[in-house]
Protein backbone atom coordinates (compact mmCIF):
# COMPACT_ATOMS: atom_id res chain seq x y z
CA UNK A 1 0.00 0.00 0.00
CA UNK A 2 2.97 2.46 0.84
CA UNK A 3 4.67 1.31 -2.59
CA UNK A 4 1.88 2.30 -4.28
CA UNK A 5 1.13 6.01 -2.87
CA UNK A 6 4.79 6.82 -3.35
CA UNK A 7 4.42 5.45 -7.50
CA UNK A 8 1.36 7.77 -7.18
CA UNK A 9 3.20 11.03 -5.48
CA UNK A 10 5.91 10.40 -8.01
CA UNK A 11 3.87 10.58 -10.91
CA UNK A 12 2.03 13.19 -10.12
CA UNK A 13 5.25 15.10 -9.64
CA UNK A 14 6.25 14.29 -13.42
CA UNK A 15 3.12 15.67 -13.95
CA UNK A 16 3.61 18.83 -12.28
CA UNK A 17 7.04 19.16 -13.67
CA UNK A 18 6.04 18.70 -16.97
CA UNK A 19 3.54 21.38 -16.91
CA UNK A 20 5.48 23.95 -15.39
CA UNK A 21 8.67 24.03 -17.44
CA UNK A 22 8.76 26.85 -20.43
CA UNK A 23 8.46 24.97 -23.38
CA UNK A 24 10.02 26.54 -26.84
CA UNK A 25 7.83 27.55 -29.86
CA UNK A 26 8.18 24.90 -32.75
CA UNK A 27 9.02 27.54 -35.65
CA UNK A 28 10.55 29.98 -33.21
CA UNK A 29 13.99 31.13 -34.67
CA UNK A 30 16.95 31.51 -32.77
CA UNK A 31 17.70 35.34 -32.90
CA UNK A 32 20.83 35.84 -34.66
CA UNK A 33 23.66 34.04 -35.90
CA UNK A 34 24.79 30.75 -33.69
CA UNK A 35 28.04 28.97 -34.28
CA UNK A 36 26.40 25.82 -34.65
CA UNK A 37 24.11 26.82 -36.63
CA UNK A 38 23.96 27.78 -40.38
CA UNK A 39 22.64 31.12 -40.31
CA UNK A 40 23.83 35.05 -40.88
CA UNK A 41 21.55 37.59 -40.09
CA UNK A 42 17.77 36.44 -39.49
CA UNK A 43 14.65 35.84 -41.13
CA UNK B 1 21.07 46.12 -60.83
CA UNK B 2 20.30 42.60 -62.17
CA UNK B 3 20.24 39.67 -59.79
CA UNK B 4 20.46 36.01 -60.70
CA UNK B 5 19.12 32.84 -59.22
CA UNK B 6 20.10 29.42 -60.86
CA UNK B 7 18.25 26.19 -59.91
CA UNK B 8 19.43 22.78 -60.82
CA UNK B 9 16.96 20.57 -60.13
CA UNK B 10 19.22 16.93 -60.70
CA UNK B 11 21.14 17.39 -57.01
CA UNK B 12 17.71 17.93 -55.33
CA UNK B 13 15.86 15.21 -57.34
CA UNK B 14 19.31 12.74 -56.27
CA UNK B 15 19.02 13.88 -52.40
CA UNK B 16 21.93 15.77 -51.71
CA UNK B 17 23.42 15.38 -48.60
CA UNK B 18 21.17 12.83 -48.29
CA UNK B 19 18.16 14.80 -47.68
CA UNK B 20 14.86 13.75 -49.19
CA UNK B 21 12.22 16.07 -50.82
CA UNK B 22 14.78 19.31 -51.39
CA UNK B 23 12.29 20.15 -54.92
CA UNK B 24 9.77 20.69 -52.94
CA UNK B 25 12.05 22.64 -49.63
CA UNK B 26 13.44 24.58 -51.76
CA UNK B 27 10.37 25.91 -53.25
CA UNK B 28 9.65 28.23 -50.04
CA UNK B 29 13.30 29.24 -49.98
CA UNK B 30 13.46 30.46 -53.54
CA UNK B 31 10.00 32.25 -52.99
CA UNK B 32 11.00 34.18 -50.34
CA UNK B 33 14.37 35.11 -51.73
CA UNK B 34 12.56 36.23 -55.14
CA UNK B 35 9.59 37.76 -52.37
CA UNK B 36 12.45 39.94 -51.22
CA UNK B 37 14.81 40.31 -54.01
CA UNK B 38 12.07 41.35 -56.30
CA UNK B 39 11.84 44.81 -53.68
CA UNK B 40 15.42 46.17 -54.77
CA UNK B 41 16.04 44.41 -58.19
CA UNK B 42 15.42 45.88 -61.62
CA UNK B 43 15.27 42.36 -62.45
CA UNK B 44 15.66 38.88 -61.64
CA UNK B 45 16.63 35.93 -63.69
CA UNK B 46 15.99 32.68 -63.58
CA UNK B 47 18.47 30.08 -64.64
CA UNK B 48 17.17 26.36 -64.93
CA UNK B 49 16.74 23.45 -66.43
CA UNK B 50 12.58 21.93 -67.99
CA UNK B 51 11.97 20.65 -64.36
CA UNK B 52 12.67 23.64 -62.67
CA UNK B 53 11.11 25.49 -65.42
CA UNK B 54 7.76 23.74 -64.22
CA UNK B 55 8.44 23.93 -60.35
CA UNK B 56 10.13 27.04 -59.52
CA UNK B 57 8.92 28.98 -63.03
CA UNK B 58 6.10 30.98 -61.21
CA UNK B 59 7.94 32.25 -58.18
CA UNK B 60 7.79 35.69 -59.99
CA UNK B 61 10.88 35.68 -62.19
CA UNK B 62 11.22 38.76 -64.96
CA UNK B 63 13.07 36.45 -66.73
CA UNK B 64 13.55 32.62 -67.03
CA UNK B 65 16.21 30.66 -69.42
CA UNK B 66 16.89 27.12 -69.77
CA UNK B 67 20.62 27.05 -69.53
CA UNK B 68 20.89 24.32 -67.26
CA UNK B 69 19.30 21.20 -69.50
CA UNK B 70 22.71 21.27 -70.78
CA UNK B 71 23.69 19.69 -66.87
CA UNK B 72 21.67 16.47 -67.61
CA UNK B 73 24.79 14.23 -67.47
CA UNK B 74 27.03 16.19 -64.97
CA UNK B 75 27.38 14.15 -61.56
CA UNK B 76 25.00 15.86 -59.20
CA UNK B 77 27.79 15.93 -56.66
CA UNK B 78 29.33 19.04 -58.58
CA UNK B 79 25.80 20.87 -57.80
CA UNK B 80 27.85 24.48 -57.43
CA UNK B 81 27.99 24.13 -61.37
CA UNK B 82 24.44 25.28 -62.27
CA UNK B 83 25.59 28.87 -60.08
CA UNK B 84 28.62 28.76 -62.89
CA UNK B 85 26.86 27.73 -65.83
CA UNK B 86 24.20 31.15 -64.85
CA UNK B 87 27.02 33.34 -64.42
CA UNK B 88 28.82 32.26 -67.57
CA UNK B 89 25.65 33.31 -69.92
CA UNK B 90 24.70 36.72 -68.08
CA UNK B 91 26.81 40.07 -68.64
CA UNK B 92 29.05 41.48 -65.95
CA UNK B 93 28.03 43.21 -63.35
CA UNK B 94 25.11 40.74 -62.71
CA UNK B 95 24.81 39.25 -59.33
CA UNK B 96 24.29 35.86 -58.66
CA UNK B 97 22.46 35.13 -54.87
CA UNK B 98 22.01 31.73 -54.03
CA UNK B 99 18.25 30.70 -53.40
CA UNK B 100 18.91 30.73 -49.15
CA UNK B 101 20.07 34.61 -49.64
CA UNK B 102 17.41 36.91 -48.27
CA UNK B 103 18.05 40.74 -49.44
CA UNK B 104 15.29 42.19 -46.67
CA UNK B 105 16.14 46.09 -46.16
CA UNK B 106 16.61 48.57 -48.97
CA UNK B 107 19.86 49.71 -47.64
CA UNK B 108 21.18 46.39 -49.18
CA UNK B 109 21.33 47.96 -52.64
CA UNK B 110 23.80 50.49 -51.75
CA UNK B 111 26.00 47.16 -50.44
CA UNK B 112 25.43 45.07 -53.65
CA UNK B 113 26.84 48.28 -56.07
CA UNK B 114 30.41 46.83 -56.81
CA UNK B 115 30.91 49.01 -60.13
CA UNK B 116 34.95 49.76 -58.12
CA UNK B 117 35.32 46.15 -58.08
CA UNK B 118 36.38 43.24 -59.65
CA UNK B 119 34.59 40.52 -57.87
CA UNK B 120 31.59 40.99 -54.93
CA UNK B 121 31.29 37.98 -52.73
CA UNK B 122 29.75 37.21 -49.57
CA UNK B 123 32.20 37.72 -47.25
CA UNK B 124 35.79 36.20 -46.55
CA UNK B 125 36.23 32.10 -44.60
CA UNK B 126 39.29 31.95 -42.09
CA UNK B 127 38.28 31.04 -39.18
CA UNK B 128 37.99 27.12 -37.92
CA UNK B 129 33.85 27.26 -37.72
CA UNK B 130 34.21 27.67 -41.33
CA UNK B 131 37.48 26.54 -42.59
CA UNK B 132 37.51 22.87 -40.60
CA UNK B 133 36.04 20.83 -43.93
CA UNK B 134 38.16 22.53 -46.14
CA UNK B 135 41.14 21.45 -44.11
CA UNK B 136 39.65 17.81 -43.64
CA UNK B 137 39.39 17.16 -47.52
CA UNK B 138 42.19 19.27 -49.63
CA UNK B 139 44.56 16.35 -49.11
CA UNK B 140 42.35 15.14 -52.02
CA UNK B 141 43.16 17.54 -54.35
CA UNK B 142 46.85 17.10 -55.22
CA UNK B 143 46.43 13.31 -55.98
CA UNK B 144 43.36 13.96 -58.34
CA UNK B 145 44.31 17.39 -60.06
CA UNK B 146 46.61 16.53 -62.89
CA UNK B 147 46.91 20.41 -64.24
CA UNK B 148 45.39 22.67 -61.58
CA UNK B 149 44.85 26.00 -62.81
CA UNK B 150 46.66 29.15 -61.61
CA UNK B 151 45.51 30.18 -58.34
CA UNK B 152 44.54 26.80 -56.82
CA UNK B 153 47.02 26.87 -54.16
CA UNK B 154 46.45 24.28 -51.43
CA UNK B 155 48.43 26.48 -48.83
CA UNK B 156 46.29 28.88 -48.27
CA UNK B 157 44.16 29.74 -45.24
CA UNK B 158 41.21 31.24 -46.08
CA UNK B 159 37.59 31.15 -48.69
CA UNK B 160 35.61 33.39 -49.91
CA UNK B 161 31.84 32.94 -49.50
CA UNK B 162 30.04 32.79 -52.57
CA UNK B 163 26.57 32.85 -51.03
CA UNK B 164 26.28 36.40 -53.30
CA UNK B 165 28.39 35.85 -56.17
CA UNK B 166 29.10 38.79 -58.94
CA UNK B 167 32.10 40.05 -61.17
CA UNK B 168 33.07 43.12 -63.37
CA UNK B 169 36.48 42.21 -64.52
CA UNK B 170 35.77 40.27 -67.98
CA UNK B 171 39.23 38.55 -67.74
CA UNK B 172 39.07 37.78 -64.35
CA UNK B 173 35.41 36.21 -64.51
CA UNK B 174 36.32 34.11 -67.87
CA UNK B 175 39.74 32.87 -66.46
CA UNK B 176 37.99 32.14 -62.95
CA UNK B 177 35.34 30.06 -64.67
CA UNK B 178 36.79 28.22 -66.71
CA UNK B 179 39.60 27.38 -64.45
CA UNK B 180 36.09 26.03 -62.15
CA UNK B 181 35.27 23.89 -65.29
CA UNK B 182 38.82 22.59 -65.79
CA UNK B 183 38.56 21.49 -62.12
CA UNK B 184 35.32 19.25 -62.50
CA UNK B 185 36.78 17.80 -65.49
CA UNK B 186 39.46 16.75 -64.04
CA UNK B 187 38.42 15.97 -60.41
CA UNK B 188 35.74 13.61 -62.70
CA UNK B 189 38.80 12.04 -64.58
CA UNK B 190 40.28 10.57 -61.30
CA UNK B 191 39.22 7.28 -59.89
CA UNK B 192 40.35 8.22 -56.49
CA UNK B 193 38.69 11.25 -56.24
CA UNK B 194 35.36 9.54 -57.55
CA UNK B 195 35.48 6.87 -55.74
CA UNK B 196 36.69 8.88 -52.32
CA UNK B 197 32.98 11.07 -53.15
CA UNK B 198 31.10 7.60 -53.84
CA UNK B 199 32.03 6.08 -50.50
CA UNK B 200 32.00 9.10 -48.15
CA UNK B 201 28.54 11.00 -48.51
CA UNK B 202 29.70 13.88 -46.19
CA UNK B 203 32.30 14.76 -48.80
CA UNK B 204 31.41 17.84 -49.78
CA UNK B 205 33.42 19.11 -52.62
CA UNK B 206 32.09 22.04 -53.91
CA UNK B 207 33.30 24.38 -51.21
CA UNK B 208 36.62 23.76 -52.63
CA UNK B 209 36.25 24.00 -55.92
CA UNK B 210 34.02 27.24 -55.89
CA UNK B 211 34.86 29.30 -52.67
CA UNK B 212 38.80 28.26 -51.99
CA UNK B 213 39.30 28.22 -55.62
CA UNK B 214 38.16 31.71 -55.89
CA UNK B 215 39.74 33.04 -52.48
CA UNK B 216 43.24 31.83 -54.63
CA UNK B 217 42.90 32.87 -57.92
CA UNK B 218 41.51 36.22 -56.71
CA UNK B 219 44.58 36.97 -54.54
CA UNK B 220 47.00 35.44 -57.28
CA UNK B 221 45.35 38.39 -59.75
CA UNK B 222 45.23 41.10 -57.15
CA UNK B 223 41.24 41.20 -57.29
CA UNK B 224 39.89 44.21 -55.56
CA UNK B 225 36.87 42.35 -53.87
CA UNK B 226 33.78 43.96 -52.53
CA UNK B 227 32.59 41.91 -49.14
CA UNK B 228 28.57 42.10 -48.41
CA UNK B 229 29.90 41.36 -44.78
CA UNK B 230 33.21 42.93 -44.38
CA UNK B 231 34.91 42.14 -41.33
CA UNK B 232 36.46 44.69 -39.20
CA UNK B 233 38.43 42.07 -36.79
CA UNK B 234 41.33 39.98 -37.24
CA UNK B 235 41.20 38.31 -34.68
CA UNK B 236 41.03 34.55 -33.66
CA UNK B 237 37.65 34.77 -31.72
CA UNK B 238 35.18 32.86 -33.51
CA UNK B 239 32.20 33.60 -31.27
CA UNK B 240 33.54 37.70 -31.57
CA UNK B 241 33.97 37.08 -35.41
CA UNK B 242 30.42 35.38 -35.97
CA UNK B 243 29.07 37.96 -33.36
CA UNK B 244 30.35 40.65 -35.58
CA UNK B 245 29.14 39.33 -38.76
CA UNK B 246 25.66 38.80 -37.95
CA UNK B 247 25.75 42.38 -36.58
CA UNK B 248 26.95 43.77 -40.13
CA UNK B 249 23.80 41.41 -41.66
CA UNK B 250 21.35 42.46 -39.35
CA UNK B 251 22.25 46.07 -40.06
CA UNK B 252 22.28 45.68 -43.83
CA UNK B 253 19.13 43.43 -44.32
CA UNK B 254 21.09 40.34 -45.11
CA UNK B 255 20.06 36.81 -44.19
CA UNK B 256 21.95 33.46 -45.44
CA UNK B 257 20.67 30.39 -43.93
CA UNK B 258 23.34 27.90 -46.07
CA UNK B 259 24.33 24.50 -45.38
CA UNK B 260 21.82 21.08 -44.71
CA UNK B 261 20.10 22.78 -41.40
CA UNK B 262 18.25 25.21 -43.56
CA UNK B 263 15.91 23.06 -44.52
CA UNK B 264 14.83 23.38 -40.58
CA UNK B 265 13.76 27.15 -41.00
CA UNK B 266 10.78 26.05 -44.08
CA UNK B 267 8.00 26.16 -41.37
CA UNK B 268 9.08 29.98 -39.91
CA UNK B 269 9.81 31.17 -43.63
CA UNK B 270 6.41 30.13 -45.05
CA UNK B 271 5.06 32.10 -42.15
CA UNK B 272 7.38 34.92 -42.90
CA UNK B 273 5.86 35.08 -46.51
CA UNK B 274 2.32 34.19 -45.25
CA UNK B 275 2.43 37.97 -42.69
CA UNK B 276 4.09 39.51 -45.96
CA UNK B 277 1.95 38.31 -48.97
CA UNK B 278 -1.39 36.45 -48.28
CA UNK B 279 -2.01 35.81 -52.05
CA UNK B 280 1.42 34.82 -53.00
CA UNK B 281 1.72 32.70 -50.24
CA UNK B 282 -1.50 30.89 -51.77
CA UNK B 283 0.23 30.35 -55.45
CA UNK B 284 3.50 29.07 -53.67
CA UNK B 285 1.65 26.67 -51.61
CA UNK B 286 -0.43 25.41 -54.25
CA UNK B 287 2.50 25.04 -56.06
CA UNK B 288 4.07 22.70 -53.82
CA UNK B 289 0.72 20.97 -53.03
CA UNK B 290 1.77 19.39 -56.48
CA UNK B 291 4.69 17.48 -54.83
CA UNK B 292 2.60 15.65 -52.46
Amino acid sequence: MNMILKIIIGIVIIVILLCVIPKKKPTEIEEGYQVKSDMIGTL
Amino acid sequence: MKLIHSVWTKPMVENRWQITGQLKSNIWLYAYSVMNAKRIAKKITLHTDILGLKFYGDLGYDEIKLTLDALDNEPSRFWSKGKMIALENEPIGSIHIDGDVFLKKPQIKRVLDFKNHDIIVQGEERLGIFMQHYFDTLHHYPIALTNPPEGFNTELKHALNCGVLGFNNQKIKDEYIQGYYSIIEQLKASEYFMNELKHNPKFEPNIVIEQYFLAGYAELMKAKIKFVLPLNSDTDDEIGTVTEMNAIANRIGYAHAWGSTKYALIPAIKEKIKQQDKRYFNRIEKITNKLN
